[in-house]
Parts: C-alpha cells; structure tokens; sequence
C-alpha cells in the first residue's frame, strides 16, 4: 500500500495518556479486510453494494471475513473508528480505545471515500 | 450566569458544563483547601423519571497550579459508573431510599478519585457512592442522613462528595438577559425609548428552587503547594469526552473512542460568559489556561464596560471615558490573568506570575473570615473572591463593579470611580438563596425536592 505513514497522536495535558501507538499493519489487521474492513469498522454497516464499489467484498459486521492477524497482536473486540479528512490532504484518523493514530495515505482515502454511502 | 450554557457547544451538553467552581480554605477546618466542581446547570427538581446525573463518559477534572505557568501540577480526576438493579421498570426507586445501598434505589452512581502528580497516577478510591436525587418526602425522606452518607473520608486526610446540591450561585437572569438590566437601576436603563420602568425594583434570583451536581473534595493545603514558599494556588475545573461518539453503535447505546479532549472550562466566574465573545466561547473551553494570552484583549478591552454606559446613559460619564481612553483594564488584567501583586492591596497578594492565565487564585495563607462579607476583597475581606471564592461570594456584584470602574484606582490612582461603579448590583444577596449553605463540608445547600419545588 503506498502512502506515508505519520502517527501524529499524543498527549496535550499530563493526564492524558497517550495510547496512539497502534501501528498501521495493526489497523488495518484488526479491521480485517483492509480498506473495506477498515471501513465497515467505521460506518458500522457497509452494504454489499458499497462493498462492490470498493472492490471487496462486503463484510457482514467489522472483521466477519477476517483472515490470519498480519502480526497477531491486534485485537479484534475493540470498535475501530476511522475518519477521512474532507479535502485533498487525504488524512485518515483512526481511533480505537483512547488511541488515535493519524495515517497520511492518498490512495486509502480515496477507496474509503468510494466505499462511504 | 458564571458559567451555565454560557457556549453554544457545551450548552447542548449539560452533563460536562461547568457552571461554578469555588476554592476557599476552610472555614471549619483552616489546614485544608475546600475545592468545589458544579456540572449540569438549572435543574428542575422533579425532573424524572431519569434524574439527574454525573456523565459516565466525561472525565472530570479539579486542575492545581502551584508555580504560575498555567499547567495542572495536580489533577484529581473524577470519573462515574452507573449501576442499574432492575432494567425492566421505568422507576428510579421502588420504595423510600433511606440509605445508599437501599434496595429500592433502582439506578445508582458511584465514582472513582484519582490524582495526577506530574507523570504518577494515584487512584486515591473507587466505588464511592453519590447520593440519590432529592425527589420528595417518600422517595427520599431523610435527605440530610443520605447526603451525609455521601461525604467519603479518603486516605491523606481528604474527604469528598459528589452528587446533587442547591444551586448556590444567584443571579438575576430574567433581567440581565433582557438586554442588561438591572432592576434596582432600571429606571436608568435607555429602555430604547420604551418607558418601561419607571423606578427601581428588587432582584430575582432566578436560580432559586434549581439545583446543580457537585464534585466537592476537601484537601490539606500542604498538598497542594508546590515545593516553595509560595501559598498561592491557581485552580480550574475541566470535563473532557473522547473525541469520536457513534450513536447507535449495538443495542441503542453510543460508543465513544479515541483521545480525551476538553469541552468545558471554567476558573473566574463569568470569564467566559461575559468577556470572551461568542465565536471564541467554544475555542476557550477547549484549551489550557496557559493559552489565554489569545483573549487577555477581551479581559483589558472588556465589551460589557463600553455597554455599561451604553444602556445607562450619564450613570457612568468617568467610566465612559476611560473607555473612549482606549487605556487597558490593567486592574482586571491582574484581577482575572495574573493575581493581584503585593503592596497594591495591603496585607494581600494573589498573583502567580507574568503568565497569563484564567484561573481561580486562592492565597492560602489567608485565614477564613470571622465575619466574611459576600464582596469579598472589594468589601474588605481578603478570605473572599477573587482570593479565590465562598460559596456564598456575591460575583455578579463583584464583577460588575469591577467592569464599572470600581478596581481602576489599584492600578490609576488618578482616576476617580463613578459613584454609581460602587453601587451598581442585581440586587440580590446570598439571603437571596432558599436553601441556607451549609457551615461544614460540602457547605452548599441541601437540593430543593421535587414534591416541593416549584412552589
């Protein structure tokens, strides 16, 4: 997958933790399928049809057709969030717990945004 | 109001909105530091069936500076878990509730305390229970025994409660709101050409009969102080959510994720509310005191002075022109950014250094009042606001006062105040409040009852 990774989570007040350190290759395990499980992770409920779109196929509920854990750490009960900035910039922020890492990846964006309804 | 729905963010979110914080060393206990929280504003008593209570989901926070730079030294985090016994009724008790683990209390809230000194977390307890809401005299009979049952001693001498209380802040909404009015002087009002009122009238304290949730922790001042001689603290209360809320997520319930971010601010009374303007009420709230450099031309260029003369025209000609000077609120400046300096107020000092800063600075080393007057410092008593600030405090008067000109001699002893700048008020006192703070921990008044309020 191309694209730069650049986590930009941390800390603004000393009682924050900072949880951010979730690896791309984590993410993008636990939500199963890549970009169309990272993005049934997101939405909660991506239709056949918009999985079409992204060329996957669709996944009943977040990480449903999950295959082997690419470093099998990442865990699979935990919601995972993703936001795609709206823009060019095509900055993605993934969230899981009270962690936040932030991916710079062009061409994720662009199949997550053809995969949002 | 201090700081109720003052923002237009955080008024949709009444569980994580500070509306009062009070710091004061206490009057019954002169070796600690009593710090005061209040969250979810303007309360009607009987609003059931889902009373009131603290957010399961918000961080609370008490914020301790103790060297002048604007940054927590100390937090003590506040966070609440709500437990349910039966989910098939709709009632919040089945029965009178004559004591916290009461069998009849259907939906309960308990809290843990924690405190962040520097980089080490110490979970000081858990499982602290809140008190019910006060319903009425069946549902809740003996309100003052539960509420006592809620004052939790902790280890290191603190003691702490959490739950619901009257409001004790008073204010005249109704005519504040009704572009500035002060009914005792509301025969000066312009009244835009209406002829409206034609003599003064007494305050109504439209927070009367309401209540509000507290988070009150008492604490020996010594652990509050920094590592040198200084006995001034600057406090500020904070509530924070996780940044990302997906509503509906699985069985109806949201679910929150990703980092804590602040929503809700609060150190001087009415900082917000008053001074910063509405596009950048929101902004402020979630940002660090350290930050407020970005707003002191609010504090030394305050709009509601220029207003003041305004609304009441030739009340205020001094006042008029020190605006028309452009000369900067240095006064209000040292008042609400840095603390009050030494030798400009004899016998006290506040100020915590350059930073500017919006916190509540309370010098401890100041004993409590024997006979303490609700203007504080303006009225000679150096135990009260803004050292700080009681519960019972007068700040509207305080602060208009100080908006009206009053404080401009600490830093102009040429300028000569308005006669009315030591007059002007809401009219209302802390007699103004029905139910009577209390004399000991968590010294607001009990909350008014659903069954009786209104009446």
């Amino acid at each position: 997958m191309p694209g730069n990774d650049q986590s930009k989570g941390r800390p603004d007040h000393p009682g924050d933790q900072d949880q951010s350190n979730v690896s791309r290759r984590k993410l993008l395990g636990a939500a199963g399928v890549g970009a169309a499980g990272l993005a049934a992770g997101a939405f909660g409920g991506l239709t056949a049809a918009h999985a079409a779109t992204a060329g996957k196929p669709a996944a009943g509920k977040p990480g449903a057709d999950e295959p082997s854990l690419a470093d099998g750490q990442a865990k699979t009960d935990e919601h995972v969030v993703v936001h795609v900035h709206a823009g060019a910039d095509a900055d993605i922020d993934v969230f899981r717990g009270t962690g936040q890492t932030t991916l710079h990846d062009p061409d994720l964006a662009a199949r997550l945004r053809r995969a949002a309804p | 109001m201090s700081s109720h729905r003052e923002a237009p963010e955080i008024s949709q979110d009444p569980v994580a909105d500070s509306t009062d914080l009070y710091a004061f060393v206490s009057p019954d206990s002169p070796d600690t530091t009593t710090l005061i929280a209040n969250y979810l504003p303007l309360q009607e008593p009987a609003g059931g069936p889902n009373f009131y209570e603290f957010g399961d989901d918000v961080q609370y926070d008490i914020n301790i500076d103790n060297n002048g730079d604007g940054k927590a030294d100390i937090i003590f985090r506040f966070t609440f878990s709500t437990k349910v016994r039966d989910e098939e009724t709709f009632l919040y008790n089945l029965g009178p509730i004559k004591s916290l683990d009461s069998p009849n209390w259907n939906r309960r809230q308990f809290y843990s305390v924690s405190c962040i000194d520097g980089s080490s977390t110490t979970v000081i307890a858990t499982g602290l229970a809140c008190p019910p809401c006060r319903i009425g005299p069946l549902s809740t009979p003996d309100y003052a025994t539960l509420a006592k049952q809620a004052v939790h001693q902790l280890p290191g001498g603190l003691q702490v409660f959490a739950g619901q209380r009257a409001e004790g802040f008073y204010v005249d909404l109704g005519a504040i709101f009704d572009l500035g009015n002060l009914r005792p002087f509301e025969q000066l009002h312009n009244q835009y050409g209406m002829h409206v009122f034609s003599k003064s009238a007494p305050g109504v304290n439209d927070t009367n009969q309401l209540n509000v949730h507290s988070i009150a922790l008492q604490v020996p001042t010594s652990k509050l102080l920094g590592s040198g001689s200084n006995p001034v603290i600057g406090v500020w209360t904070s509530a924070k959510r996780q940044k990302v809320r997906i509503y509906d997520a699985s069985d109806g319930e949201s679910m929150d994720s990703g980092p804590w971010r602040q929503v809700s601010r609060l150190g001087n009374p009415l900082f917000n509310e008053v001074l910063v303007p509405l596009g950048k009420k929101d902004l402020w709230n979630s940002l660090p005191p350290h930050a407020d450099k970005e707003f002191a031309s609010y504090v030394t260029q305050p709009g509601l002075s220029g207003l003041l003369n305004d609304l009441y025209p030739g009340v205020f000609p001094n006042l008029a022109a020190l605006v028309a000077s452009g000369k900067p609120r240095a006064d209000l400046e040292a008042i609400l950014l840095t603390g009050i300096p030494s030798g400009i107020i004899p016998g006290f000092q506040n100020y915590t250094g350059s930073t500017l800063a919006d916190m509540l600075r309370l010098n401890t080393s100041i004993p409590p009042s024997s006979s303490p007057n609700i203007l504080g410092v303006v009225g000679g008593d150096l135990a009260g606001y803004p050292n700080g600030r009681r519960v019972f405090d007068d700040v509207v008067t305080i602060e208009l006062r100080a908006l009206a000109g009053l404080t401009y001699p600490l830093v102009d002893s040429s300028y000569t105040p308005d006669g009315a700048a030591s007059e002007v008020t809401d009219g209302l006192t802390d007699k103004s409040v029905r139910s009577p703070y209390l004399s000991e921990f968590p010294y607001l008044g009990m909350p008014y009852g659903g069954f009786y309020n209104p009446s």
